[in-house]
């Protein structure tokens, strides 16, 4: 955290639904970039499926993210999921509006490998500072 | 793309106590009603301006005229059904039920970034 006072993002969107993390990631990439055309700033918190979609562990190691989801987690000839490399190369060419929140907690309990460079990890226990940060935080719910 | 028209908000104005209610799923089954949007029919019937934005697999409601849609569209309410969504399902906008609009997700982002504005994902 920062230091600041108020909100410092405009939405905190909450993604614990595992179909958002998977069949449906397309959704979630919608609202990532109808935010960034309006001129507005999203944090994704990813939970569950959605926090594999980041991660650059081998393959067989941890989970099996985006599982069901050729589109979203599998993995491309170089080894990097089309989700990761979408996610990635976003956060990097929009700093300060779009971050993609890799919930350690989820990584931790599923032995998840590394996560794509960059990306903030933060622990289940932070998640009242992301919230305070934000103006408005939605939850597309789930398990 | 045009904003969505809100009812009574003026853009860009905050319009408190205003709902929207997210559909993404399906409807569980026949014979069985959701109460997802009972529940936004009510806020509706009470006097809170309620927009419902049907998408993923929730965009099958928008195609009763007699179900929940027709419910929250009689109680005052507003309801969007998502255009990528339909067309992923290849339903046309002569099957939607009267006073369903399309709207992209663009077209609701001015509610969806509010903080005026309620939003509830199911």
């Amino acid at each position: 955290m920062d230091g600041q006072t108020g909100p410092r993002w405009d939405l905190l969107l909450v993604v614990t639904s595992d179909q958002y993390g998977s069949v449906r990631f397309g959704t979630v990439r919608r609202l990532i970039d109808t935010a960034l055309r309006s001129g507005h700033s999203i944090q994704v918190w990813a939970c569950g499926e959605a926090n594999g979609l980041t991660e650059l562990g081998p393959a067989g190691a941890g989970h099996s993210p985006g599982e069901g989801s050729p589109a979203a987690g599998s993995r491309s000839r170089g080894g990097k999921r089309p989700a990761a490399e979408q996610i990635g190369a976003l956060a990097a060419g929009n700093v300060g509006r779009f971050t993609w929140l890799a919930c350690q907690t989820c990584s931790g309990e599923r032995g998840a490998g590394e996560h794509v460079p960059g990306l903030p990890t933060p622990s289940f226990s932070d998640l009242r500072d992301y919230v305070a940060q934000a103006a408005k935080t939605v939850f597309i719910g789930g398990a | 793309m045009q904003s969505v028209d809100t009812g009574n908000a003026v853009p860009g104005e905050l319009h408190a106590h205003a709902q929207l209610l997210v559909e993404s799923k399906s409807p569980p089954g026949p014979g069985t009603v959701s109460r997802f949007l009972r529940a936004a029919r009510h806020l509706a019937a009470t006097g809170t301006q309620t927009g419902v934005y049907l998408i993923d697999d929730g965009v099958d409601y928008a195609v009763s005229a007699q179900g929940e849609v027709a419910w929250v569209l009689g109680a005052g309410g507003r309801v969007w059904a998502d255009e990528v969504s339909l067309s992923e399902r290849g339903i046309k906008t002569g099957q939607l039920a009267p006073g369903v609009v399309v709207a992209g997700l663009d077209a609701i982002a001015e509610q969806l970034f509010d903080p005026a504005v309620r939003v509830v994902w199911h």
